[in-house]
Parts: structure tokens; C-alpha cells; sequence
């Protein structure tokens, strides 16, 4: 399955991350995060996760939390030689981790849940009770749709709604 | 609107609708590659998502609890589409009766990982096992005698130092959990296992879905699969591995305080023992072909060898810190 649309995802990640090399890490990483190929001994490469309607969707899926992950991660590290984080740090085995955020991070966490918080129950309220339904209660797309009597694109679009405002509101 | 504006105001479409049904991944790649600030506009929104996400029981602590009654007006959805995301559905879900199923499991996907980098250390005596709620949902238990760390929030990477842990890993195709023992790396989605780091053995027990086990810094190509009812055991030093078969209900039989055999070799007894003992165990080669059925109970290790003894044909003998067991009189 991966390696008959191995060209197609490394093509989409390189767009995704910007580097084929790191495209080609990606769909590495989707292969261990779905499977094996067929083992000699008839086990197969299947995950046991149940049937999968659109593999390929499914596997773009997957390679995209991967790709977020690694920028999450990438920001974290930047913030962090940026000197803006200001944890002690300790060994655990080979690596240096950081563990208690100090104070200075407790009070600018504080600050960024309030805003959060705020821009999550400020306007379009609508948009922003589904967003919050979703991303806050957990309800599917479609549970959402049939909860408020709309259709799942119309979910999709406050979603989105919700999601420009939020970034908006966040970034000023 | 500037361009900034209007590649976020497509990013948030095009986020949204990830898991639709009409999903359309080659047109979203196109619009990627249109233009280097797309990926940076996008970056932002998934990554501010995934952080409210990641943030969502603290900010329900914080919200006004009287939250519903209000009816969402269908004008507020009545936002244009941006760019090409509405453009083209050539490429559809294959299977419709099952996408929901699909989508429900997606649902759990953009939980993102929190508090990357601490590890959280847990070591149990030789009487406590402990039971742990990881980031991401699973749970783990430890094994008496047991140091094991986490790392990684919400893909957890746990280490097994020394002795056993068992997982009940919560069904989630993005995020694999990953347990490191004694040089081998066992990966796995929504599944239970057990993993024993001892003694120069390793062995990966799985009750239910499948686990591949790879040597740390190996090849994928190399990964063995574990499926359900099945055991590895490895010995690293001699880079030797034994797939056997297991009753999954047997897995991590530990948890309850008991090791439950059914014809297994003595060897492989002596080895879970050995987690428990003061002393290293070794089974002399004229007990080696001794097999045992039966239930030990662990209690604090040290009744184990009696116990053992009591149905077994066997001595105990303690010789420079090593206790050995072997055949007892002629058979």
C-alpha cells in the first residue's frame, strides 16, 4: 500500500515540509507508524487498527501529524535556544531535559490561557461553539452536524471561521 | 485582504476539512506548493489547533459552564471559500460505509503531545506494582522491582531500565507508542502487551492487536511483528530471538499477582523468578527439560523457588550468590 503511492506522498510532504528530505523522513516514519510489508512467516503488514476506508487518505493523515509534530517540536527547540524558555535543566540517561518551567513561564502560560479562553467564547459565537464543541468536548464532525441540525460542511466551515479568528486573536 | 490574511483564512479551510469525506489531498499539495508562505500559514493554524487541543481540559475548567441552548446560526457558516479548497472532489473516499468509522478514530488525531522532554521516573519495590494514565491516554503497569521512565507527553517513549510493564494502549493510528528495553524498541497502536526487561532478557508478550519489535537503531525492514497471542523473547547478548505463542489471557499475568504456566520450560520460569528474587536463578542442565504448569504466587518474590519446589522435582541450591536449580534425585 505505502510503497505503490511512495512517490505521491513524498510529492505532497515536499510541499508540506518544504524539503524532500524531510518528506522522505516523513513517509519513512508513516511506515512505522502503519505497518510492516508482509513477513515471511504470513504475518502481514496491516495495522490492527480496524478497517481503513481510504488508505491513502489515511496515510496522507497520518503523515501530516507526523509533519505537526515535528514542527511543534521545531518551535519548542527554537523558543528554547531563543533563551525565551528559561527551564532547569537536567540529564536523564543521554539526554538533556527540561523540567520545571520556571516561574517567568508559568505567569506567560497563564496569560496565553486567558487569551485562549477568551478568544474561544468571544465572537462569531457561533463558529467559536462549534469550534469548542469539537476541539474542547471531543464531538466528531459529524456528531456536531447532527447535534446542531447543520451539515458536515457547514461544520467544516465554522471550524474554519473559528480557527481564523482564534489565529488572529492570538497573534496581536 | 493581504496575502497573509487570505493564506490563513485558506490554511483554516483546508485544516478543517482534513478528515472530510471529500478531502482532496493533491489540490491541497498544489496549494502548498503555490507559495512557500501557504506551508508557514498553515504551520500557525495547525499548530495553534493542535495546542488548544492539547490544552482542552484546562480550558473547559476555565469556560462558563452554562454553555448551551444557544442554537448556532447557519448564517455564521456562510463564509466563502477560500481559493481552490472548494475546487475540485475528483479523489473520494473509497468506501463510504466505513469512512465513519474511520473518522471517529481521526477525531483523536490532532491531540497533541504535551510537556515533550520531562521524564517522569517511576521505580516500584519488591511488593508494589503501580499503575500509570499516560499523557496520551494509555495506561501502564508496573511490575514489582520495576524502573521505568517516560518521555514524550502524548507519544509517550517509555524505557523499561529493569523488570516488566504492561500497556493497554489507547486506539489512536497517529500516535504510536514506543517502549525501549534492553536494546530493542517496541512500537505499537491501541493494543496490549506486556514487556519484560530482565536479566539479559527481553520478551514482548501481546494480548491483543500487534506490536513490531525492532533492535534500537535498526532497520524497519528488520522489525519483527508480534500479533496477538504471541511472544518474543530475546536474549541481546546472544542475538537470539524466539517467537513463541502465548494465551493472550495470560499477558502480564503479573498484574495480578500471579505467573501462570501452562507446560512452559523451566528456563523461561526461572527467568520471571528471577525478577523477583533477591538472587540471580540459573537452571542447571539436568532440570533444564523440566517443564511447569501452574500458578506461582508472586506475593514479595521470596516464596517463589518453594513453591516451585513443591510440584517440582527439583533443589535449590544458593552457590556464590546464585541460586541453582536442579534436578532432585534420580528421574
Amino acid at each position: 500500500m505505502l510503497a505503490a503511492n511512495r512517490h505521491q506522498l513524498v510529492r505532497f510532504f515536499t510541499g508540506r515540509t518544504g524539503s524532500v528530505a524531510e518528506a522522505e523522513d516523513v513517509v519513512q516514519e508513516i511506515w512505522l507508524h502503519v505497518g510492516q510489508p508482509p513477513k515471511a512467516d504470513g504475518v502481514t503488514g496491516e495495522p490492527g487498527a480496524g478497517p481503513i476506508a481510504n488508505p491513502l487518505a489515511y496515510l496522507h493523515r497520518v503523515g501530516m501529524n507526523i509533519v505537526l509534530d515535528r514542527v511543534r517540536a521545531n518551535g519548542r527547540r527554537q523558543r528554547r535556544d531563543a533563551g525565551y524558555v528559561d527551564a532547569t535543566t537536567s540529564t536523564v540517561g543521554a539526554e538533556a531535559i527540561d523540567d520545571a518551567p520556571s516561574a517567568f513561564d508559568a505567569v506567560a502560560d497563564k496569560e496565553r490561557m486567558a487569551r485562549l479562553t477568551t478568544a474561544l467564547t468571544g465572537p462569531p459565537e457561533g463558529a467559536m461553539r462549534v469550534f469548542r464543541r469539537h476541539r474542547i468536548d471531543g464531538a466528531s464532525h459529524a456528531e456536531i452536524a447532527a447535534e446542531f441540525g447543520i451539515s458536515r460542511s457547514a461544520v467544516e466551515k465554522h471550524i474554519a471561521v473559528a480557527l481564523r479568528h482564534l489565529r488572529k486573536a492570538l497573534d496581536d | 485582504m493581504t496575502d497573509t490574511r487570505m493564506a490563513t483564512d485558506a490554511a483554516a479551510t483546508w485544516h478543517a476539512r482534513l478528515d472530510s469525506p471529500d478531502m482532496d489531498w493533491e489540490d491541497f499539495g498544489r496549494w502548498l506548493d503555490a507559495d512557500p508562505s501557504h506551508r508557514a500559514a498553515y504551520d500557525a493554524i495547525a499548530v495553534l489547533d493542535a495546542e488548544i487541543g492539547e490544552r482542552a481540559a484546562a480550558i473547559a475548567a476555565l469556560l462558563p459552564a452554562n454553555d448551551d441552548e444557544v442554537a448556532v446560526p447557519a448564517s455564521d457558516a456562510g463564509v466563502p471559500d477560500a481559493g481552490s479548497a472548494s475546487r475540485g472532489t475528483r479523489w473520494r473516499w473509497a468506501a463510504i460505509g466505513t469512512s465513519g468509522a474511520l473518522a471517529a478514530g481521526l477525531a483523536l488525531l490532532l491531540v497533541a503531545p504535551s510537556n515533550d522532554g520531562a521524564a517522569q521516573v517511576y521505580a516500584t519495590g519488591r511488593s508494589e506494582t503501580r499503575s500509570v494514565t499516560l499523557d496520551d491516554g494509555s495506561r501502564m503497569q508496573i511490575d514489582r522491582g520495576s524502573r521505568v521512565s517516560v518521555t514524550g507527553g502524548g507519544t509517550p517513549v517509555i524505557e523499561i531500565a529493569q523488570g516488566a510493564a504492561s500497556f493497554a494502549v489507547r486506539h489512536d493510528p497517529s500516535r504510536v507508542l514506543m517502549v525501549r528495553a534492553g536494546g530493542y524498541e517496541v512500537r505499537d497502536v491501541g493494543t496490549r502487551f506486556d514487556v519484560v526487561s530482565a536479566r539479559g532478557r527481553v520478551a514482548i508478550t501481546v494480548a491483543q492487536g500487534m506490536v513490531s519489535v525492532v533492535p534500537s537503531g535498526g532497520a524497519i525492514g528488520d522489525a519483527t511483528m508480534l500479533n496477538a497471542g504471541q511472544s518474543l523473547t530475546i536474549t541481546p547478548d546472544k542475538q537470539i530471538a524466539i517467537r513463541g505463542r502465548i494465551d493472550p489471557a495470560r499477558v502480564a499475568d503479573w498484574t495480578d499477582g500471579r505467573l501462570d504456566y501452562d507446560g512452559a520450560p523451566l528456563t523461561l520460569v526461572a527467568a520471571d523468578i528471577s525478577r523477583y528474587a533477591d538472587s540471580p536463578l540459573v537452571v542447571d542442565p539436568s532440570a533444564a527439560d523440566l517443564r511447569f504448569s501452574g500458578v506461582l504466587t508472586i506475593g514479595d518474590g521470596s516464596r517463589l523457588v518453594d513453591q516451585l519446589r513443591a510440584v517440582l522435582p527439583i533443589r535449590a541450591r544458593r552457590v556464590a550468590g546464585v541460586v541453582h536449580l536442579d534436578a532432585a534425585g534420580p528421574r
